[in-house]
């Protein structure tokens, strides 16, 4: 389930997760960098609530002023009260009276040494701690400018942030998913093309691709040119192939015109019959070598249908040609698998192979079926004389025979195989024959689901 | 059907000069009288003349009009029996031809017995569906077939069936509900023995479909798998 959504295998995905991923590394990276190097002063509104807090703390320092308790200690016992630092700052030599606690950063300290300055209280921000001050008050004969600072919670948790991260999350993911796009969707396009292409459609091409100026519009643009080759490589094929059919053929057709006159004409008969089964032989040949080569050119044209659908005809005319020669033909079940397939390639393939077992078998040919996972399997088998191991690789090669008198005589041309073989191989299958244990020959076409 | 003697007419249709000169004497000697066109236009114009033919012979690759072309035209009007001669040995050829409306096909280069056989069954089987005069009328599931007026309607609708289909439609309307195979239909229709691996008969049989489920829908013939076909009654 994983490896089907796994992104990783996908040059799309790959292309987005690596920008997606660097887009948002160099974006927290800087984010955090800021923050940490530069974290910026800012003056914010103060709150009237803080300045009469402070105003009022003033106060109660400069109640105080009679008694000898220094002012750290004045300053500690107040804050306990709230939950603020109070700072005091010597507006003559500058120094900070700070309560225990944390110490005072450094760039803190200085910002509220030129705070005291001014003359109305403010509000200063440093990340997320917010000073407010000064408010100023005599103690003990030296003048102080009071300062409050306090975590600023709610403008640490700017809503800003949340918002900042999910439109950084939404940019970097429209932007890294629109640049892969960009660069897979050539490529998407030219495979597409190459599948059609590899189907036999010749006339594909690639669309909107071609007219890139870099260099996948090359690429398709090289497509297109070998695209163009092979739909003119293949016409001219196929008109060699119609010609040479038409042209062997003519002649072939008047020669036998010729016979039927000379019988006519009482020519000595037993001449003519030569000739004739010569002209038939040859006529055979010319046809099976024509299969062959179209089958072999491969246009296949796949489609997912039933098996049983596929081979039902095959199978009531090899019976009937069976029960013609008087010999027998048991066909097991056929599963009820879907196979994707070219019919017509693969009824001539079971065919030949069945005319073929039934031809040299001796009394029964039969048919079994085999499936798993991956393949499957039809297995046709004979009772005849069989043949050896080595013959066994050598009868899908054109014109072999392994018995030559016998399949004059039955009128093969030592095509058959061989055809069946290139129209088995244009399913991305494979055939094999192997003598079996007792008698006869098995012969074992395997094709991938 | 006249018992006077007369010739049997055919018309060759092939540009292989060669071999119509040899066709025609040989089809001349075998009793036959025999006009040859070399092309597929002149050949058209001939065969809807007016002038009477049992058969016509025609070839599929020619200059000018292919065989089919000729084939589809004649169709429109004609019924004449056409045996086409399918040089190419391809599958599709002959397919074609049988769904176009020929009778039969002959793979280029033929035997000339064969030739001969095939010719006899295609003009034997015209002359009986064109003057079995004596035969009664079919009427069975709202189709009705005349066999002395070469006739099929349905819903008083005319069917332009070809000879062959028509006698397929006339065996299986005379075993309506009954079973009919393949053998038999080669048999008697076709005039030769069934051949494995040869699609004619399911051919002619889907012709004929067609062109009834044209007029009303639905199947009337059942296909028995493997087996052959069934005329349904109701």
């Amino acid at each position: 389930m994983f490896k089907k959504f796994n992104p990783t295998r996908k040059i799309m995905g790959r292309i987005f997760l690596w920008f997606w991923v660097t887009f948002l590394v160099t974006a927290a990276f800087a984010v955090v960098g800021t923050r940490f190097f530069f974290e910026e002063l800012e003056v914010v509104d103060i709150k009237p609530q803080d300045v009469r807090a402070l105003s009022a703390f003033a106060s109660r320092i400069q109640r105080n002023n009679a008694k000898q308790i220094p002012l750290v200690n004045l300053l500690n016992r107040l804050e306990r009260d709230r939950r603020w630092r109070l700072i005091a700052v010597n507006t003559n030599n500058k120094q900070i009276i700070a309560p225990s606690g944390p110490p005072l950063r450094n760039m803190d300290a200085r910002a509220l040494q030129n705070l005291i300055g001014q003359e109305s209280a403010i509000a200063i921000k440093r990340g997320a701690v917010k000073f407010s001050g000064p408010l100023f008050f005599n103690y003990q004969g030296e003048r102080y400018g009071l300062f409050s600072a306090k975590f600023d919670r709610a403008a640490q948790n700017k809503p800003s942030f949340l918002l900042l991260f999910i439109i950084a999350i939404l940019t970097t993911t429209i932007l890294s998913w629109l640049f892969a796009r960009s660069l897979t969707s050539p490529i998407l396009d030219i495979q597409s093309s190459a599948k059609k292409l590899a189907s036999g459609q010749w006339d594909t091409r690639v669309g909107f691709a071609s007219s890139r100026h870099d260099e996948l519009g090359e690429l398709a643009r090289d497509f297109n040119r070998m695209a163009e080759r092979l739909q003119t490589m293949w016409g001219a094929q196929k008109r060699l192939l119609a010609d040479v059919s038409h042209e062997l053929r003519s002649p072939l057709a008047r020669l036998q015109m010729a016979l039927g006159l000379a019988y006519q004409q009482n020519v000595d008969p037993d001449t003519l019959t030569r000739v004739e089964r010569e002209a038939d032989r040859m006529e055979a040949l010319v046809a099976q070598l024509l299969t062959l080569s179209r089958v072999e050119a491969g246009h296949v044209l796949l489609t997912k249908q039933l098996l049983v659908d596929v081979l039902n005809d095959v199978f009531t005319d090899a019976d009937f040609e069976a029960q013609s020669k008087n010999k027998q033909l048991r066909i097991a079940q056929v599963p009820k698998i879907t196979v994707e397939v070219d019919s017509n390639m693969l009824c001539r393939a079971v065919e030949n192979v069945i005319r073929n077992a039934i031809r040299h078998s001796r009394q029964l040919t039969s048919v079994a079926f085999e499936h798993d996972d991956a393949h499957w399997h039809i297995i046709i088998s004979d009772d005849g004389d069989g043949l050896s191991v080595e013959e066994c690789e050598k009868i899908f090669s054109p014109f072999y025979r392994a018995t030559l008198a016998r399949e004059r005589e039955s009128g093969g041309v030592g095509l058959g195989l061989s055809i069946a073989k290139a129209a088995v191989e244009l399913h991305n299958g494979v055939i094999c024959a192997e003598p079996q244990s007792d008698k006869g020959l098995k012969v074992t076409l395997s094709f991938p689901f | 059907m006249s018992k006077e003697f007369h010739l049997q007419s055919v018309l060759v249709i092939d540009d292989d000069i060669e071999l119509t000169d040899m066709l025609s004497t040989y089809l001349s000697g075998m009793g036959y009288s025999v006009n040859v066109k070399n092309d597929g236009e002149a050949g058209l114009s001939e065969a809807i003349s007016g002038h009477h033919y049992d058969l016509i012979l025609l070839d599929v690759m020619m200059p000018k009009m292919d065989g089919f072309d000729v084939l589809q035209k004649l169709r429109a009007s004609h019924t004449t029996p056409v045996l086409m001669l399918t040089a190419r040995g391809d599958d599709y050829d002959r397919i074609l031809g049988l769904e176009l409306g020929a009778d039969d096909y002959l793979p280029k280069p033929f035997n000339h017995r064969e030739l001969v056989a095939r010719i006899k069954a295609i003009v034997r089987r015209y002359t009986l569906s064109a003057g079995g005069g004596t035969e009664q009328d079919l009427f069975i599931n709202g189709i009705f077939l005349s066999p002395s007026r070469q006739q099929v309607k349905i819903n008083d609708t005319a069917l332009e069936l070809t000879t062959t289909e028509f006698m397929v439609l006339r065996l299986l309307m005379l075993n309506a509900a009954q079973r009919v195979t393949k053998e038999q239909i080669s048999l008697k229709v076709l005039g030769k023995p069934l051949q494995a691996f040869d699609r004619s008969i399911d051919m002619h049989v889907s012709n004929l479909r067609k062109k009834i489920s044209a007029v009303v829908p639905g199947d009337k013939i059942k296909t028995l798998r493997g087996v052959g076909y069934m005329l349904l009654v109701e």
